[in-house]
């Protein structure tokens, strides 16, 4: 289980400008949080699936010729 | 309307091909149909008329000199302005690209120019294909012709508005969580959305590298197929390109669908889809049951996961194909957009590799699937087109976003990159059409083009026109 904070909007304000380097509007912000409150909901759920086996589908392949 | 222009793509192929009708007549013709229905419905952004005229006197000269080139040769297609276009400008219905002008065509530009299409134009997209509406573009929203007060789905809006309205027999889309079979359920065509890696994503704007596929939207399932055919294989300018073989998808067309199991995917897709829409979808298994096919009732594991895994993957990798743009000229984007890509900047690396744990588990569970059925039916989309401008629409009752309604049905495909198919499949009350999506195991396009294409032959859903 999770145990993060609801995210709010001024603390994506301050993700943006401290560390993404992106200040937002607090507008924008809000708008942000809304959406993303739910998604990180949504990702909390999928961590409770049987993925610990998986590794994800991101690949690399080697080229002999570059 | 002339007649040219009621006719399907594989229809207007083959008079030309017998010498009837010329390249230069068609393309008049859809040129017409362009000057005098485009303004109401917003669908193309550029007409390349001087382009259009002179491809097609080349066609009809290799064609009186007995050089066909196939099926497709002088046949009027369109792109949606996400693809290179060389020397076209490709703006991706974004004032980021509003003065851009590609150097090259992209690969699927290429070959079915190479094929013998004659282009006339660009058609309008939702913004760099960031969500499912068309309403979102520099160029201003595209209207449904079935009520133009309606959107036409998207983010592939301008090529379903103008196949379905008769200004082109053929367009080109993207998917990336529906963007080809949202517009075609909600414009009454065929949509395909290829196995991920079938059709080259060389030379088309990206919107997330992962869950970005290409593919036509149609009048029928014959002329996507002769869409595929002329498309698909592989090419080194997308790094994920499949060297699989490619099949010769016209002659599987049989029209036999004798002892296929359908599997019906009743959670989350016909339990999630207005009452009308799922009725239709479930009218049109009827029919295919008449023809011979199985139905079973299947369920299809971890959907709701899926939609989460989706958004993840997708704003993420779309933030970081915007990082600089972003940066350097965030007024330029639309507010709606920008939002996206404010979220992207949000996301963990370690959440965007669980969605792609996720999607190996969805992936599985879909193939385990097929291991008892071969193919899976759903509803289209959950709902017919929604009035223009609503954020939210109501299904059984309950009012919820429009964005994630339009998505819900064609989304979790985009993470497995299963082959899906939508076909027409009626009209609600108010005259709206449907559509029924058909899913298939990875690379096997041929088995739900034949499917959609035996549907057609007995139904003529495919073939009605709106009045424009």
């Amino acid at each position: 289980m999770s145990n993060r904070r609801a995210v709010e909007a001024a603390t994506l304000s301050a993700v943006a400008a401290q560390i993404a380097a992106r200040p937002i509007s607090d507008a924008n912000a809000a708008v942000c949080a809304a959406i993303y409150e739910p998604l990180l909901q949504g990702l909390d759920r999928l961590r409770s699936l049987p993925l610990a086996d998986i590794e994800p589908a991101v690949t690399f392949t080697p080229r002999r010729d570059g | 309307m002339t007649e040219f222009t009621h006719m399907t793509a594989s229809e207007l192929g083959a008079a030309i091909a017998s010498r009837a009708i010329s390249p230069v007549e068609a393309t008049n013709a859809f040129l017409a149909r362009i000057a005098a229905v485009n303004s109401s419905l917003n669908a193309f952004v550029t007409v390349d008329e001087a382009g259009a005229k002179a491809a097609a006197k080349i066609a009809e000269r290799e064609i009186l000199q007995g050089r066909a080139r196939g099926p497709l040769h002088g046949v009027p297609i369109a792109h949606k302005d996400l693809y290179n276009t060389k020397g076209l400008r490709t703006t991706a219905g974004s004032k980021v690209l509003e003065h851009n002008v590609p150097g090259a065509d992209a690969t699927v530009v290429a070959r079915l120019a190479a094929a013998g299409t004659i282009l006339l134009g660009k058609t309008n997209t939702h913004e760099f294909a960031y969500g499912p509406t068309s309403e979102v573009s520099m160029f201003g929203p595209v209207c449904n012709p079935w009520d133009r007060a309606r959107i036409s789905g998207g983010s592939s809006g301008g090529s379903g508005a103008a196949v379905a309205a008769g200004l082109v027999p053929l367009a080109s889309g993207s998917d990336t969580g529906g963007s080809i079979r949202i517009p075609a359920a909600l414009c009454g065509l065929t949509g395909l959305k290829p196995t991920y890696s079938r059709i080259s994503r060389g030379g088309i704007i990206p919107l997330s590298w992962s869950l970005d596929h290409a593919g036509p939207l149609a009048r029928s399932a014959k002329d996507a197929a002769l869409f595929l055919q002329a498309t698909a294989g592989y090419d080194p300018n997308d790094p994920a390109s499949s060297r699989e073989g490619v099949a010769d998808y016209a002659s599987a067309m049989t029209g036999d669908v004798r002892g296929l199991r359908i599997g019906v995917a009743r959670r989350y897709f016909f339990e999630r889809s207005q009452e009308s829409v799922a009725a239709l979808a479930d009218g049109a298994l009827g029919v295919l049951k008449g023809l011979g096919a199985e139905l079973i009732d299947v369920n299809v594991p971890y959907c709701d996961e899926a939609s989460v895994a989706v958004l993840t993957i997708c704003v993420a990798e779309a933030a970081a194909y915007h990082d600089d743009t972003l940066a350097s000229s965030p007024g330029l984007y639309s507010n709606q957009v920008r939002t996206f890509l404010d979220l992207g900047n949000q996301l963990l690396a370690k959440d965007y590799l669980h969605a792609q744990r996720l999607r190996v588990l969805f992936g599985r569970g879909l193939d385990d699937l097929f291991k008892t059925v071969d193919v899976i039916a759903t509803p289209a989309n959950a709902i017919t087109a929604p009035m223009l401008g609503a954020p939210n629409v109501v299904i059984r009752g309950a009012e919820e976003g429009g964005f994630g309604a339009l998505l819900r049905n064609t989304e979790p495909f985009n993470l497995s990159g299963h082959p899906a198919i939508v076909t027409p499949c009626g009209f609600d009350a108010a005259g709206l059409p449907a559509g029924l999506q058909l899913v298939a195991p990875a690379f096997q396009e041929a088995l739900i083009l034949k499917v959609a294409d035996a549907y057609q032959r007995v139904t003529d859903w495919h073939l009605r026109w709106p009045g424009l």
